[in-house]
Parts: C-alpha cells; sequence; structure tokens
C-alpha cells in the first residue's frame, strides 16, 4: 500500500497506526526470514510511534504531515540516536551513535514511524548487497536472484511490503539500481539537495540519500519532506524544492534525449528493448524523443572508481579501533592495533576499494588516475551541461541487466563494477536521477527506465517519472505484490 | 603496467592493513584487473580542463560562528573499545 493510500485510511480512522504498525511488524517475522532485508527490527520504538502518531491523529483539529504514523525503513548506514548502526560490518556491529542524521530528525518530527535498519553492502561497496557482513539479501520477485545493492534491504522492503518507503544512499547507483532489480521507485536527487550529516560517508562528493517508494507521488512527497539546507552539512543548497510543482502535467513537448551511448554494448537485449518501448509509449503521449551522442559514456565509469576509491580511502582511515567500532583482541603496539583492527574489521571489497583509492592517491600515480579523473568528471558535467541546453530529461536504462543470480559475475571485479554502468554519471555531475518500474523481461524479472534532469529539477523528474508510471501500471500490476490489509 | 608485491605491500601499510600472503596473490590479480580498467581513462581528452572544476555553481556557502554545546562526553566516549580516565585509551607509544 502506498502512503497516500495508507495516509488516506489513517484519516477516515479505518485503520490506526498501531494497527498498520503491528501488521508490518507481522510481515516481518513471517516472510523476512526468507529474504532477510532487516538488520536490526525496532519494534517497541515502533510501536510506542505509532501510539504517540494515533494520539496526535484522534486530537485532529490541525493539519496532519502526510508521514503521520506511517511506518518505514531506514539503510543501515544512516545514524539513529541509541539505535545500532552497522554499516553492515563487523567494524560497527555494536555501534550505537550518540546522534542522529538529519534527515531522519526530519521524518521522525514528522511522526515517521521507523521499523528498523536494513541491510546494504558494506559501507554501501557493491551493487548486489552480497558484500554484506550479516548475509546477503534476496530478491522479492525471485529469492534465488541478488536484490541489487547497495541499497538493497531498502529495495527489498518496499517491494516485499515489509515497509511503505524507505530512505537508501546513493553514490553510484546504490538506490536506482536495487530499485530497478525490484521493481519499485528510486530517487536520487541532484548533489545537495539532502543533508548528508549522520550518513557514514563512503564517498563524499557523490554520496547523496534517495528515497525508495512504491509509487512516484509518494516518492515525491518523501524527498521534500527530507531536502532542504542544513547548517550541519555546508554542501546543502537553499534552493526551493519544487516551484511550482505539479507532477501531473503530462509531457505534451517535453524533449527527450536518448543518449546512443547507453543503449550499447554491454546493455542486455531487453533491458534495452522494454526501456525504448517506455520512452515510445511517452512519445505516445506527446513527448519528442531524439537519440544523440554521449561519448562521455564510456569514460565514466573508471573515472567513477577512481574518485570513489580514493574517497572511500581516506573516509574510512577513521576507522582505527580506538574511538568506536571493531578493536582487534591482540596487539603489541598501536601501529599493530590500527592494522590489525582494520584487517579483521573490513571485508574483502572494503579492503580492495581502500587498497586501489590509497594506491591511486599514493606519489606517483596521482596525476596518471585522480587528477586525470577529476578532469573526466569536468568533461562529464560539461556534456550534460550541453545536452540540458538541448532537452529536458535524458532517458537510459538504469542497470544493463536485470537482477542476476545471487554469486553470479564474483570471479572478476570490474565485471560486477559493470552494474554502475548507466547509474554513475549523474553521481559524477551532480544531477538528479529516478528509476522507475518499465516492464519485465522474459523471467518476469523487473527493468527500470533511468530519467536524468538538470540540476535541481527534480520537478521535471517527478513529472516523467509520474507520467511514465501511468502509462505503465498495466503491465507493472502483473507483477506486483497484492497485500490486502 | 602491473602491481608489483613490493607496491602492495608498500600500499598496504600506507593504508594501515594486513595483507597475508594468501590474500597478497589474489590481491595482486584483482588489483591488476582494476587498475587496468581505470587506465580506460589515459585516451580521454581533458587538456583544456582542470581537475579543480566542479559541477555545484555559485560560492560558499557560510554560517554565524555561534557557541553551543557540544557532545556530552560520556555519549562520545560510550562506544570506545577502551577509555580510562575518561580519555581514549591506546597503547604506550612513548617510553
Amino acid at each position: 500500500m502506498t502512503i497516500y493510500e495508507l495516509a488516506a485510511r489513517l484519516r477516515r480512522k479505518e485503520i490506526s497506526s498501531v494497527e498498520i504498525t503491528r501488521e508490518y511488524l507481522n510481515r516481518i517475522k513471517q516472510i523476512d526470514p526468507s529474504i532477510h532485508s532487516y538488520l536490526t527490527v525496532t519494534a517497541d520504538e515502533a510501536l510506542a510511534a505509532a501510539e504517540k502518531a494515533d494520539q496526535i491523529i484522534a486530537r485532529g483539529g490541525q493539519e496532519l504531515p502526510l508521514f503521520m504514523g506511517i511506518p518505514m525503513s531506514l539503510k543501515d548506514n544512516i545514524c539513529t540516536e541509541g539505535i545500532r548502526t552497522t554499516c553492515a560490518s563487523k567494524m560497527l556491529e555494536n555501534f550505537v551513535p550518540p546522534y542522529s542524521a538529519t534527515l531522519w530528525n526530519r521524518l521522525k518530527t514528522q511522526g515517521a514511524v521507523l521499523l528498523g535498519k536494513v541491510n546494504l553492502d558494506e559501507f554501501a561497496m557493491g551493487s548486489s548487497t552480497e558484500t554484506s557482513y550479516f548475509g546477503v539479501t534476496a530478491n522479492p520477485v525471485d529469492p534465488k536472484r541478488v536484490v541489487g545493492g547497495s541499497s538493497g534491504g531498502s529495495a527489498a522492503g518496499v517491494a516485499a511490503e515489509l515497509c511503505a518507503y524507505s530512505i537508501g544512499t546513493d553514490t553510484g547507483g546504490s538506490v536506482r539500481q536495487p530499485a530497478s532489480f525490484c521493481g519499485v521507485v528510486g530517487i536520487k536527487p541532484t548533489y545537495g539537495r539532502i543533508s548528508r550529516y549522520g550518513m557514514i560517508a563512503y564517498a563524499s562528493s557523490l554520496d547523496q540519500a534517495g528515497v525508495l517508494a512504491q509509487s512516484v507521488p509518494d516518492a515525491a512527497a518523501v524527498l521534500e519532506a527530507v531536502a532542504g539546507p542544513d547548517p550541519l552539512d555546508a554542501v546543502t543548497v537553499n534552493q526551493p524544492m519544487y516551484p511550482e510543482m505539479d507532477i501531473t502535467l503530462g509531457v505534451k513537448e517535453i524533449k527527450i534525449g536518448i543518449p546512443n551511448e547507453y543503449f550499447g554494448a554491454g546493455i542486455g537485449e531487453e533491458v534495452r528493448s522494454s526501456v525504448l518501448k517506455a520512452i515510445g509509449k511517452l512519445e505516445g503521449c506527446g513527448a519528442k524523443a531524439e537519440y544523440f551522442s554521449m561519448e562521455t559514456a564510456y569514460e565514466a565509469l573508471p573515472a567513477y572508481y577512481i574518485i570513489a576509491c580514493a574517497e572511500a580511502s581516506s573516509n574510512l582511515a577513521m576507522f582505527d579501533g580506538v574511538r568506536f567500532g571493531y578493536r582487534a583482541p591482540d596487539y603489541s603496539d598501536l601501529d599493530e592495533l590500527y592494522k590489525m583492527s582494520r584487517s579483521q574489521g573490513f571485508g574483502a571489497e572494503v579492503k580492495r576499494r581502500i587498497l586501489l583509492g590509497t594506491y591511486v592517491l599514493s606519489s606517483g600515480y596521482y596525476g596518471a588516475y585522480y587528477k586525470k579523473a577529476r578532469k573526466v568528471r569536468a568533461k562529464i558535467t560539461n556534456a550534460f551541461r550541453t545536452a540540458f541546453e538541448k532537452y529536458d530529461v535524458l532517458i537510459t536504462p538504469v542497470a544493463p541487466t536485470t537482477a542476476y543470480r545471487i554469486g553470479e559475475k564474483s570471479e572478476d571485479p570490474t565485471k560486477k563494477y559493470m552494474a554502475d554502468l548507466c547509474t554513475c554519471s549523474p553521481n559524477l555531475a551532480g544531477l538528479p536521477a529516478m528509476s522507475v518500474p518499465c516492464g519485465f523481461d522474459q523471467n518476469g524479472l523487473p527493468v527500470g527506465a533511468q530519467i536524468l534532469a538538470k540540476p535541481f529539477d527534480e520537478a521535471m523528474l517527478l513529472r516523467v517519472g509520474y507520467a511514465l508510471e501511468q502509462v505503465m501500471t498495466g503491465e507493472k500490476e502483473a507483477g506486483q505484490w497484492n497485500w490486502n490489509m | 603496467m602491473s602491481i608489483t608485491k613490493e607496491e602492495l605491500s608498500h600500499i598496504a601499510d600506507l593504508a594501515k592493513l594486513y595483507v597475508s600472503e594468501e590474500e597478497c596473490e589474489t590481491l595482486l590479480k584483482e588489483m591488476e584487473q582494476i587498475v587496468a580498467f581505470a587506465r580506460k581513462i589515459d585516451s580521454a581528452d581533458v587538456a583544456a580542463l582542470s581537475e579543480l572544476e566542479h559541477f555545484a555553481e555559485g560560492g560558499n556557502v557560510l554560517r554565524e560562528d555561534v557557541v553551543c554545546p557540544s557532545f556530552d562526553r560520556g555519549n562520545m566516549l560510550a562506544n570506545a573499545p577502551q577509555t580510562a580516565d575518561r580519555c581514549f585509551q591506546v597503547p604506550k607509544i612513548l617510553d
């Protein structure tokens, strides 16, 4: 059920927040053991928050925030005061943050009910949720398949209706790609839109929180609730959220750019045809679509990995076994304490990225890798700027394939990195981007279309996303989960 | 261009990580693949661009320097693996 549907039922007093929360907690108990999306379930806190929401709703007489009494989840790299926040790592297995992320404070103030913290790739490094220290999350559409990542727990939770919506984080596609693999909506807004305060950093110049929801209107509402300037994060900007936004305006005369390179080698045939069909449907609603060339597409992925790993190696230096996190039991001196704690506390993928980041920043290689990657980033940003002089939105696939089998593609790490092919460029250029379900492959696995807009034009993004969602409704229902509460 | 065992061990030392003998072989192979992949940007034509360019337009965001309460010391120490006298405790570094 969507946020809007639940909110309407609450307002009509057909159901209470405590009842809704109990229902979700029961579903988590029954369904989650086979999916494993939750790392921590906060049942007591959720019921207490629901009770409080019910009192506010009963009192009436004031305008209720949409989120009042609606149960949701947070990716477990978002700090919650007093509630364990693990980053799906042994390093933070017992970490209880002394403060909350700004985005969570904002939702809590509006009456959101936190059901718990959900799984991710360790430190958000991955695109399948297989690198979590606490085990893999299965795709609710087909449990033998990956859920995508790194916000895999969020996507699985929303798809299996184990929460009404979830907040994830996106460094190179970590909200959009799992949304696409699970057939839900995922939006990563413009860099600077949502405060990063209390989000455990992976790559600070790319990290941005995002929303996973069942519908475009739900995603738009949550985004509006968490966005906005925050004195605790200096990159947040004071830009109006949706100036006179109406996501129902339709796509008549909207100009869609189709970058050839995002439909070329490496993109699965079924993915390509589903996304092109979706564009065709938008054309049927009056949009004007046109192919164009964006040669920077191929340079984005290596530049992204260089920059992300470089920043990760610096950010993750804070985990040293001294102030918080895991400390190895045996060591002889301080240097060994650092090394033992880090070597035992981090998983293989995290170590690999720290090592690569240290390598590209080390003397002798800095110019060839990091400096060059920064220049490529500027080139990509310029290419998007030029494209948006001509087009209102760009549409591409979200991921090259649909959800693959758990354990597949594990041999060569760079093969896995290809999953970020289409999604990492918006992070490099700071653009808003979203994933909207646009069909299924022959195995019944969801395909997502990625919509990109110019910085701070989330209104356009959501308008096109909503139009696509409307035309896709028929096909979407065929593979959707039904929950008769 | 390949990464040598010595280079890997130097990088691991900088990153404060141990790489065991068994890990070393796999890591060298994987790093090799990743670095080859990263080198794909070698051919990118970026001569006219600066590495200091940033996508965010507009100036710096400034705020007033206001005195406000900081975090509670006890709360901040609560996650520390080892403390003594309300301080973080580490092995002795000076004799």
